[in-house]
């Protein structure tokens, strides 16, 4: 007897060897982020075969278009009533170069999905993002960045890009190009980015060091580990006086790696569950108390299995970065605000240093070394009132969100922290004549 | 199968966020015993630590469903 499961099942199968939804559909679904914060309703989903399609499509459609990677942006820079254009199907290594150490792939590339081939050519990335499921072109148009003092964001390692206007002209533009610096954090408003030259090094091997130290002692050698250590970071938990603290460097050690215990994944996060119970005035002894039980571990193994992983535990972030000098102070002021109004959150905060850059729109770009802080909340917590009450104290030490975190900044704040950003505005404008790219919040923050 | 190899099996090979893996029976019940209109729904609006879509930005309704109903095909087998 056929079971209605295996019927269905058999239809399925039918269905995903022959017939998925065709490239030009009709939206049947909603569009939402990783988190589940941003919603919208697209009139359809694109999906191109090929740059060629793109190029068709764009030359031949109008309305509102929005390029969509993997969603994990918290800001809602995707939203459309138009249509999603889907660059799932652009993916993988396109060419390589031993002789300049570089590779191109698809934009639609996972992060998670380029080390492995990278490493079967002799190359590996510089750095990575703390989280792997991002696609090359959504973490590069945002400037997503790595952990560093010596290592600028994802876009600063790009040499060369297609980019595809709304009205289908395709542009190749590589370094020493005028709009090419722009090109590289676009925020997807200057067109759809196809693929992506990156400059990489060979492989190696890195060895991460974890360990919880008190927050003060942290932030009083934090120069000097950050200039010792390959990778130096720390993330402060809240109503406590420790951080937990990651150090990474190069080794030629053997692959020690083994994957957590289900016990070891869920420590934290029912350490954090036996916290939230505690009214938050009364957390510190047992947050502390917890903290100095903790014992170092270490892994060894290669570099893109090290630097970047998947998160599990779904969430809402901000992140500003605060040029270097400023970065404890600003710290240490959240931290004690945290406290003294007794914020009721308890997930960990993220500090770490970035390299500047000379993209137009990077949030480390410019002349100076930034320090990138970052606070969080459970998906399904409200994040605002604990966002609207930090983000003040980023303002008032200069800081730049970060495009793809929660911030409440529009176009007039935003022109007073970017040299370039009326001409971004003006590039936009000549690119995207039409606006089809725009939505209501790129409208927002970029004066549109 | 490029769209189950760009969205379910980021986390149901491995089992990643405490996803039923593919091929194992036992880890399936739970989504077994569900209305399979309310397993639809929550692929689409996300679940716990399952996010919406799944991954597929791509996927419509039907492409959610098919996807969903080859991988219980294994939930069915010994």
């Amino acid at each position: 007897m056929i079971s209605r499961r295996h019927f269905l099942a058999g239809s399925a199968l039918a269905s995903l060897y022959g017939m998925t939804s065709p490239a030009w559909a009709k939206s049947s679904v909603p569009w939402r982020n990783w988190s589940g914060g941003q919603i919208a309703y697209p009139a359809g989903r694109f999906s191109p075969a090929s740059e060629e399609a793109l190029s068709d499509y764009l030359s031949t459609s109008g309305g509102a278009i929005r390029p969509v990677g993997s969603g994990h942006s918290f800001t809602p820079l995707i939203p459309t009533d138009g249509h999603l254009v889907v660059i799932d199907q652009l993916t993988g290594l396109i060419d390589h170069s031993t002789e300049s150490m570089s590779a191109t792939f698809g934009a639609g590339t996972r992060l998670g999905d380029m080390g492995e081939p990278l490493e079967r050519i002799g190359q590996a990335m510089f750095n990575l993002p703390d989280i792997d499921r991002q696609t090359l072109a959504g973490a590069t148009a945002t400037a997503t960045h790595g952990t560093g003092i010596s290592f600028p964001c994802l876009s600063a390692y790009i040499s060369a890009l297609r980019l595809i206007t709304s009205e289908g002209k395709v542009l190749d533009l590589e370094e020493g190009d005028e709009t090419f610096h722009a090109a590289q954090v676009s925020l997807g408003a200057l067109g759809i980015v196809t693929r992506m030259t990156i400059k990489n090094r060979p492989p190696y091997k890195l060895k991460a060091i974890n360990t919880v130290e008190r927050i003060e002692d942290v932030l009083t050698r934090f120069d000097e580990a950050a200039a010792s250590h390959r990778h130096f970071e720390m993330f402060p938990l809240t109503h406590s006086d420790y951080a937990l603290v990651l150090a990474i460097d190069e080794t030629d050690e053997p692959i020690n790696n083994p994957p957590p215990s289900p016990e070891e994944q869920a420590a934290l996060g029912q350490a954090m569950a036996m916290w939230s119970i505690i009214p938050p005035k009364a957390r510190l002894p047992l947050v502390n108390g917890l903290a100095e039980q903790i014992q170092p571990s270490e892994v060894v193994d290669q570099s893109y299995k090290i630097l970047s992983n998947i998160r599990n535990n779904r969430f809402n972030e901000m992140e500003y970065s605060v040029p270097l000098h400023a970065g404890a102070d600003c710290l240490r002021e959240i931290l004690h605000t945290i406290i003294d109004q007794e914020v009721d959150v308890v997930f960990p905060l993220e500090y770490r240093y970035v390299r500047r850059d000379d993209t137009w729109l990077g949030m480390s770009s410019g002349d100076e070394d930034h320090a990138a802080i970052s606070i969080h909340r459970t998906a399904s917590e409200d994040y605002r009132p604990y966002f609207d009450l930090i983000e003040p104290i980023f303002w008032k030490y200069g800081g730049r969100p970060h495009w793809g975190k929660i911030h409440a900044l529009s176009a007039t704040e935003l022109s007073k922290l970017y040299p370039r950003f009326s001409d971004f505005q003006n590039l936009r404008h000549q690119l995207d004549p039409k606006g089809r790219l725009l939505n209501d919040h790129l409208r927002r923050i970029l004066g549109a | 199968m490029q769209m189950w190899n760009r969205s379910c099996a980021l986390c149901h090979i491995d089992g990643n966020a405490g996803a039923p893996r593919i091929g194992h029976a036992d880890e399936w019940q739970s989504v077994l015993d569900q209305a399979p209109a309310d397993v639809l729904s929550r692929v689409i609006s996300g679940y716990n630590d399952m996010p919406p879509l799944g991954y597929c930005m791509a996927c419509e309704e039907a492409d959610f469903q098919a996807l969903i109903d080859m991988m219980l095909i294994s939930a069915d087998k010994p």
